[in-house]
């Protein structure tokens, strides 16, 4: 039994295809990447998981349970959290009260405090910075942040949509840290990254997706030795320089 | 004396307004809302207060309470909620519709003409304080009106409640993405709102006995006037606007002569558009509500 | 799309099309409903009448996006300019001695009276546009909410020049299916060369994003307030027609409050983005408030009387537009127009894409 089954899945928006077709899965425990350039529909597929954008068609399950028609927040109830690509912090909310808004669905008031403490020492900075306003934090700690409001829900399965974005590389460095513990602990995870590299050092499986298609699938190292993510991230760009549609072929 | 006389009187009267403002701002505040329909949380209370005439005021009050806090929730559940996503101007629209429809349900109810009913007549009866003759529901007005503002800061400020509201203010769709149940919140916000809407239908009644289906408006317009020129969403804004205004129909009532008098309202509303125009973001500018007391 | 009329008759009749269709459709209905009775005629000057006002307001909102709350204002203003025009000198003295000699005396004809209604609205339009242009949103939204409370409560309290809440009397009621239908196409022409024009066209690049039109040049506060005026005027031509139809003028019973909320509720619930919307909007309720209106009378159904309590007309009126709003949000054509090319119009922005993907 997968932990995340993904059979068919389109999302249209209006009159745009964002997804179309797509079966991926996560197996309990599994670490998994999702690589693709802009526009190839990662961040509407974590969203769908999400709950926050309804599919045209297909099916997602959890642990075998069709999730279809329930809530966002019932999700996150059982065990799917998300970290958004830009973060999305409260900004108007201190740190501490960030971490508690993560903890909504849950009543008991000891175990909260000690997953507060938990977070602390697991991203220092934040200890230091738990009265100040999020919207005041740098980009890596917002980061840090997201990723310790998402834990406060105890997630089974965590999707983090590119949370190297912007960062310095030794801010990247902290995040994949935090990344590889939680992989330690025993959490799925569904990692969506532009910077492949750094996914696929963390990865069990990875997945290409383009134009909201899979373009391939397997185990990192072969993916890298392929030469085929290059193609995906950059037959798009020479595309777009040239103009022409992007499934152009662009010769390793 | 006079000054303080003059003083006591704004501060009851805008207290009134301040209470009006909070519970539009908060509305607001979480989901975006102008709510054109909270002059009708105000209105149908005040025919619960008729229906229940007779009955010990305690009680009384609690059907009020009940009944508006349910008639509040129903609004946001069976319009407010479908319309959720909307652009802000399509949200005022419908309010707007939901507000007229109700005043007209009412004309059908009780009919168009003003009613009155008796409601702790008591609390109108002049207190002596130090010289000055106090009227008992001033003094009801500025107490509510201290006691209500200074709980809903707390309740936002320090609560699990209140940093939710904050979060969904903020950001919805990622207050759900994090567990919140953002129905729940806005539910909690509509109550919290239609509470502070019985708190003027009861202060009100019991100063003036009457009710139309149509004094509910005038009730939220000067709200309007007062979240706006308090900072669209800024809660001490509503709050300060609301005693502004107090201030201002106070002052113009002892400054205008008699037969400008009629017109008292329509210097009013010239003055939104003013400070309107000074400052478009009110006079307190904040972004949301939520930004600390 | 053309943003001026271009040359070939071709193109002309093609950039007509939709305006000539809907113009078309109200001549037919006017001309065939207006023969069945009186009553009916009444019906189809009194919708007319309204698709005037309705008109003016989606100058305004369609265009710049912008919610006003303040066009029943243009409506008081011209109703009762063109009655202190046009009443007999005779009645004024008698009805409105508070008027000054000047009004007291001069005794227009009706066009002139009309006219002198919309200048002064222009005028009012003028002043309080020239300031409040530069707000967006909600807080231009409260504005012009603000704007029509200060003036209707003017002219409810000025009671020695408009009687106030008592009614005015002794307008010369010339306005009929036709007059109405004249003022309906004119309106309607009016609204169409301007959404067309290349000034419709910025203004409505303003509706979609503020601040990339402003970054591109385009002067927004000019244009919201040519659109302001022109939308006032239109509406003023409503208001005047409004009084010379039903012969007498009153504030009691917030009526302007009414028919304001009415003529919004005409433009949402056909959509206010385009002008078929809007004239689908207008109809639909016409209908449905004349059906109720009916009701409230009293219908024989299976032998027995029906009747709807009072002011029942409002709340179904009411219940309507929600009904309207909560399912087709984006009015009842969902701003599209009527298409005379293969090419399906686009029925949606790309903002709107972006925000169903939100």
């Amino acid at each position: 039994m997968n932990h995340l089954q993904i059979d068919n899945l389109t999302v249209v928006y209006g009159a745009v295809r964002a997804i179309a077709g797509i079966s991926i899965h996560v197996r309990q425990g599994e670490t998994v990447a999702l690589i693709g350039p802009n526009g190839a529909g990662k961040t509407s597929l974590l969203f769908t998981v999400a709950g926050v954008v309804a599919p045209r068609s297909g099916t997602i399950k959890v642990n075998d349970r069709d999730l279809a028609g329930m809530s966002a927040e019932a999700r996150v109830a059982n065990g799917i959290s998300v970290v958004p690509e830009n973060r999305e912090v409260f900004t108007k909310l201190n740190v501490h009260e960030n971490l508690l808004v993560g903890a909504s669905l849950r009543k008991d008031r000891a175990a909260i405090q000690a997953d507060t403490d938990r977070m602390y020492t697991l991203f220092p900075r934040l200890a230091e910075r738990r009265q100040h306003m999020a919207g005041f934090l740098s980009g890596g700690e917002q980061q840090m942040l997201a990723i310790a409001r998402a834990l406060m829900a105890h997630p089974k399965l965590l999707m983090l949509d590119e949370p190297s974005l912007g960062l310095a590389p030794v801010v990247t460095d902290k995040v994949y840290e935090a990344i590889g513990e939680l992989k330690k602990g025993g959490t799925s995870i569904l990692l969506v990254e532009q910077n492949s590299e750094r996914a696929f050092a963390v990865s069990d499986r990875a997945y290409l997706m383009q134009a909201g298609r899979l373009v391939a699938e397997g185990a990192p190292a072969q993916l890298a030795q392929d030469g085929i993510v290059e193609q995906t991230l950059f037959g798009r760009a020479a595309a777009r320089i040239v103009g022409t549609p992007n499934n152009i072929q662009v010769t390793p | 004396m006079n000054a303080l006389q003059m003083l006591i009187d704004a501060a009851s009267v805008g207290g009134l307004y301040a209470l009006t403002a909070l519970g539009l701002g908060l509305i607001f505040g979480v989901i975006g809302l102008v709510n054109f329909a909270y002059g009708e949380y105000i209105m149908v209370g005040a025919y619960v207060l008729l229906l229940t005439a007779g009955v010990h005021w305690p009680f009384a009050i609690l059907a009020v309470l009940i009944f508006v806090i349910l008639f509040a929730l129903a609004s946001d559940w069976l319009v407010f909620r479908q319309v959720r996503r909307a652009q802000p101007e399509t949200l005022m629209i419908v309010s707007f519709g939901l507000s007229f429809m109700i005043q007209h349900l009412y004309v059908v109810l009780f009919g168009s003409l003003t009613r009155t009913v008796n409601f702790l007549p008591e609390i109108n009866r002049s207190i002596e304080i130090g010289g000055l003759r106090v009227a008992g529901v001033s003094i009801l007005q500025i107490a509510a009106t201290i006691i209500l503002t200074t709980a809903l800061a707390l309740v936002i400020n320090y609560t699990k409640i209140g940093y939710q509201m904050r979060a969904v203010s903020e950001n919805p769709r990622m207050a759900r993405l994090v567990g919140v149940n953002s129905n729940r919140i806005v539910a909690a916000a509509f109550a919290i709102s239609a509470v502070l809407a019985v708190t003027v239908t009861v202060l009100f009644v019991a100063q003036t006995g009457s009710m139309t289906p149509f004094f509910g408006v005038s009730l939220t317009m000067i709200g309007f006037v007062a979240t706006v020129i308090g900072g669209l969403g800024s809660l001490p804004g509503c709050a300060l606007g609301g005693f502004l205004v107090g201030a201002l129909t106070t002052l113009l009532q002892m400054m205008l002569p008699s037969h400008l008098q009629p017109f008292r309202e329509a210097f009013v509303f010239a003055a939104v558009i003013i400070v309107l125009l000074v400052r478009p973001q009110g006079l307190i500018a904040v972004r949301s509500a939520w930004e600390r007391v | 799309m053309p943003a001026k009329p271009t040359s070939t008759p071709g193109e002309i009749l093609r950039f007509l099309a939709p305006l000539a269709v809907w113009i078309l459709v109200l001549v037919v209905l006017t001309f065939t409903l207006s023969s069945i009775s009186p009553a009916m005629s009444r019906i189809v000057t009194d919708t007319l009448i309204k698709l005037v006002m309705v008109t003016g307001l989606y100058i305004f909102i369609g265009n710049s996006g912008i919610l006003s709350f303040g066009h029943g204002a243009f409506l008081i203003v011209s109703a009762y300019a063109s009655a202190w025009l046009t009443i007999p000198p005779m009645m004024k003295k008698v009805i409105l001695p508070g008027l000054p000699a000047f009004l007291q005396t001069v005794h227009l004809d009706p066009v002139l009276g009309l006219l002198g209604g919309i200048v002064l609205a222009v005028l009012l339009a003028l002043v309080i546009g020239i300031p409040l242009m530069r707000l967006s949103g909600i807080a231009a939204s409260i504005a012009t909410f603000a704007f029509f409370v200060v003036i209707s409560v003017i002219y409810n309290n000025w009671t020695g020049w408009t009687k106030g809440t008592a009614s005015l009397v002794g307008l010369p009621v010339y306005v009929g299916p036709k007059v109405a239908l004249l003022a309906a196409c004119v309106a309607l022409l009016v609204a169409w060369l301007f959404q067309r024009s290349s000034y419709g066209l910025l203004l409505r690049a303003t509706r979609e994003d503020l601040v990339a039109a402003r970054a591109s040049g385009i002067p927004a506060e000019r244009l919201r307030l040519l659109a302001f005026v022109l939308s006032a005027a239109v509406a003023a031509l409503g208001g005047a027609l409004w009084g010379h139809y039903n012969g007498a003028l009153t504030t009691a019973n917030n009526v302007y409050l009414n028919l304001s909320f009415t003529i919004i509720a005409m433009l949402v619930v056909g959509g206010v983005r385009s002008l078929s919307g809007m004239v689908v909007g207008t109809l639909a309720l016409s209908l449905v408030a004349e059906v109720f209106r009916r009701l409230e009378i009293g219908i024989d159904v299976f032998g027995q009387t029906l009747v709807l309590p009072g002011g029942s007309r409002e709340v179904l009126l009411g219940f309507c537009m929600l009904l309207a709003l909560i399912l087709r949000p984006e009015g009842l054509t969902r701003g599209r127009e009527l298409s005379f090319s293969k090419r399906k119009s686009p029925p949606l922005a790309a903002t709107q894409i972006v925000e169903a993907a939100r």
